[in-house]
């Protein structure tokens, strides 16, 4: 039913190159680097959201933001990613252009530029990012907040943009540090997902051949101590409809446990049938919206949810309507199938997209080893009983596991 | 011909359709009248129309509706604009059956059951209140309401105009909706998915036309809105004014000179400045929107408090600086490169197909317009560009609209008068 073929090829340099030939109009390149906030410190938090940045401000060849100039001229759709676990660059181009996209990616992983007037003036374009998307939104501050309640001693305790102070102080040597350790071709991959051109792989050897640096050493990865009982934070902010995020630590994106969970996902949060929907926003009418959703990432993942009260009044009522049907452990088959159906559906839907198949493929690559994770899940949803979601779910959904964040107004 | 499509008309319902071998079906259907056509003082119907569709049909309960649509793993979006309700959906093959039945009779009989209006006015009202906590969306809503000065099209609900709305409004709104001289569908899938798409959808549309009769809106003289959010970190700024519909003959020179103003992202000039010389923003951009009746140009970028001021001056100078002393030969090749380069990768999917083919039928563009409008990229020069320039862009008469804390207020004020902007709840 679904096209999905890929090779992984090594290349003489000591990355790797994943093909996914298609039938497309366009090419998606990506490079994945194992780059992501998870391998920051204290102090450098958000250095490697600073140098995805930093990846556009101009290399030996090419001047600032002249590389994403290049690519709008070709038509082509560019931009970059960073994460937990990784950073994703991409360029989504007619493959015609696939020479000169390769050459100048090398370009900038080779011989980035990191000029230091540019680092000073991207520090405050990434603080008012910050400000765009945390500190002036209240939701985005409930979520920085959720991911630093739920995960106490893994890194993933702190925002990926990092925090500000971080963001302030950090040194332009250090950046330069923390990609000459990290940007290397054995911690990289290439992704080619589309109309391919036969020489795709001699393309990347010739303009990447001379990348050098080793495997990093990558720091000790904490692990998250079991949680023992619920933990809770409460925000007064200038909101006029108070708000809950709840948040439970699940186990990462290769876990045998992760796609059963997606299951139960789509049960409690997915579309206007779904279990919150109908009882919080529909029957007691005590949410204006209600939701949630899983935050895929390679050590844990975090399944939240949410709930925007209809009124001023009483968000606790609101909380305890939202845990009530969390920690409702019933499932009848019909309800089963509906959340295979929509896994099914998206599944489809994205390989419809040249990008989106190679981030998927990407994902089980960089997360499990192996490019067809997502195809495997499938497989997996398909043949899972009610009985192996019910253990799941009465497993990680529970109160002693819940972390809560909780927004007021001011009133 | 770039892609395949064919163009029908069934009845007085316009059709395009483009044939695929895909897994999917994609459907579109646009039917001309949105909120503008909202009564006056029941601003809001349209929406909650919208909103109610799947709220009980042919004596079936929302939750029926809701739970069979979904247990497909399929998405029914209806979406109200301005000038439009749109429905559309992207739906398994092997499930397409059922749901072209649920919005057959969503679309042929639907209920607005009373106590469901309920439900779903308590929620419109909670939106109302929601968007003034997120800085974002308090400054576009502000400014729509404000663009068009006191033309219909600003008209926006509010607290009292949607509680005024009754079910007999809303079967009233439905009356002169998806009638088939004013609805057109866009379909991409397989022969036999998109026949038989056709044979259910197109006896529900009733006979007649659904006028839009409103005179374009002019721009006006410049006014300043500020609305005050005290905790505010960061100010939000949009500005703009009336602009051509999509009947002008100049669209593609006006896409050209957007580009290098602000619409071409890190190639635009306001880039290039207020975010990588002057360091005042992450992002700005600036857009045309062409619509049937009026047309609107903006732009939308958000700083610091203490630089609101700095900002808002040096995107109006740049925008001055662009009538005055116009682009060059090489920025429009380069924004030519652009579209002529994008265009195929615009349609890679079916639901991509879809988008352009209803834009296509919608505003009338002509069934060879997508290879037209290659042609016309081609042939534009910056002389063509700087002759219209003049004729879109008036800086001077931008309504400008900020949302910011104290500081900024004191900043705005020094650009001249301010209209403090409150909550309506």
């Amino acid at each position: 039913m679904m096209e999905f073929r890929y090779e992984i090829l090594p290349t003489d340099f000591g990355s790797r190159v994943l093909l996914i030939p298609r039938t497309a109009p366009l090419v998606s390149f990506q490079i994945w680097v194992r780059a992501g906030s998870k391998y920051e410190r204290p102090g450098i938090t958000g250095i490697s959201h600073m140098l995805e940045h930093m990846m556009f401000k101009g290399s030996r060849n090419y001047g600032p933001q002249e590389h994403a100039r290049r690519v709008q001229e070709m038509g082509g759709e560019f931009n970059a990613f960073t994460a937990h676990d990784k950073t994703v660059y991409f360029e989504n181009i007619s493959p015609e252009y696939l020479e000169e996209i390769v050459k100048m990616e090398a370009d900038r992983f080779l011989y980035p530029s990191f000029d230091p007037r540019e680092f000073s003036r991207e520090k405050e374009v990434v603080m008012e990012e910050r400000k765009l998307r945390t500190d002036n939104s209240p939701y985005g501050k409930a979520e920085e907040e959720l991911f630093a309640l739920a995960f106490q001693a893994h890194p993933y305790h702190w925002p990926i943009i990092g925090w500000a102070s971080d963001i302030e102080n950090f040194s332009r040597e250090a950046l330069v540090s923390y990609f000459r350790e990290r940007y290397t071709p054995s911690n990289s991959f290439f992704v080619l997902c589309g109309q391919i051109p036969d020489n795709a792989l001699r393309l990347v050897e010739k303009y990447f051949g001379a990348w050098k640096g080793g495997k990093p050493q990558d720091p000790p990865m904490p692990r998250e101590p079991e949680q023992r009982g619920s933990r809770r934070s409460e925000m007064i902010m200038d909101v006029k409809l108070p708000f809950v995020f709840l948040g439970f630590v699940t186990p990462g994106y290769c876990h045998g446990d992760f796609v059963l969970l997606s299951l139960i996902d789509r049960i409690l949060t997915e579309g206007e049938s779904s279990r919150l929907w109908q009882s919080l926003v529909h029957k007691e009418a005590l949410a204006s919206r209600a939701g949630g959703g899983i935050y895929p990432m390679g050590d844990y993942s975090l399944f939240f949810f949410y709930g925007v009260s209809q009124g001023e009044g009483d968000v606790e009522a609101l909380e305890a309507a939202l845990v009530k049907e969390i920690v409702n452990y019933e499932l009848e088959p019909p309800e089963l199938e509906k959340a295979r159906n929509q896994v099914l559906a998206e599944t489809v839907s994205s390989l419809e997209r040249s990008y989106y198949t190679g981030i998927s493929a990407g994902e089980g690559l960089i997360n499990c080893g192996e490019p067809g994770t997502f195809l495997r899940q499938l497989e997996r949803i398909k043949g899972a009983r009610v009985e192996d979601v019910l253990e799941v779910w009465g497993k990680y959904l529970k109160e002693e596991r819940r972390n809560t964040v909780l927004i007021r107004g001011k009133g | 011909m770039i892609f395949n499509r064919k163009f029908l008309v069934k009845g007085r319902v316009r059709i395009a359709v483009h044939l695929r071998n895909s897994e999917s079906l994609s459907l579109r259907i646009i039917t001309r009248g949105g909120r503008a056509l909202d009564p006056e003082a029941r601003e809001g119907t349209t929406g909650l129309m919208a909103s109610l569709f799947l709220h009980g049909c042919r004596g079936k309960a929302y939750e029926d509706v809701v739970e069979e649509l979904e247990s497909t793993g399929t998405s029914l979006y209806f979406s109200p604009s301005l000038e439009a309700i749109q429905a559309s959906f992207w739906s398994l093959r092997e499930f397409a059956h059922k749901v072209l039945g649920i919005l057959r009779d969503c679309l042929e009989a639907p209920d607005f059951p009373a106590q469901e209006l309920e439900r779903e006015r308590g929620r419109a009202l909670a939106e109302l209140k929601r968007v003034w906590d997120e800085p974002e969306e308090a400054a576009s809503r502000i400014f729509s309401g404000k663009v068009f000065g006191l033309h219909p099209y600003s008209r926006l609900e509010t607290v009292s105009s949607l509680r005024r709305i009754t079910r007999e409004d809303l079967l009233e709104r439905f009356k002169k909706s998806f009638l088939s001289g004013s609805t057109y569908m866009a379909l991409a899938g397989r022969e036999e998915d998109v026949e038989e798409a056709l044979e259910v959808l197109l006896p529900i549309f009733r006979e007649g036309e659904t006028p839009l009769e409103f005179p374009e809106p002019s721009p006006l003289p410049m006014r300043i809105y500020f609305y005050l959010k005290e905790d505010a970190e960061q100010t939000q700024i949009r500005m703009g004014h009336p602009s051509f519909t999509r009947a002008y003959p100049h669209y593609e020179e006006a896409l050209v000179l957007n580009y290098i103003l602000g619409g071409g992202g890190f190639s635009s000039r306001l880039m290039e400045r207020i975010r990588a010389r002057e360091g005042l923003t992450y992002s700005i951009r600036s857009s045309f929107l062409p619509m049937l009746r009026a047309g609107l140009f903006s732009i939308s970028t958000f700083t610091r408090p203490e630089n609101t001021l700095k900002t808002l001056e040096a995107v109006i100078d740049e925008v001055k600086r662009t009538l005055k002393e116009g682009v060059t030969g090489e920025e429009v090749e380069k924004a030519k490169s652009y579209f002529i380069g994008h265009f195929p990768l615009g349609l890679e999917t079916p639901s991509q197909v879809v988008s352009l083919l209803s834009s296509v039928l919608f505003y009338g563009l002509g069934e060879d317009y997508p290879e037209r409008f290659l042609e016309k990229i081609r042939a534009l020069g910056p002389e063509d560009v700087n002759r219209m320039a003049r004729d879109v862009l008036f800086p001077e008469k931008f309504q400008v609209v900020v949302v910011g804390n104290e500081e900024a207020l004191k900043e705005v004020e020094g650009m001249g008068k301010v209209e403090r902007v409150f909550p309506e709840y």
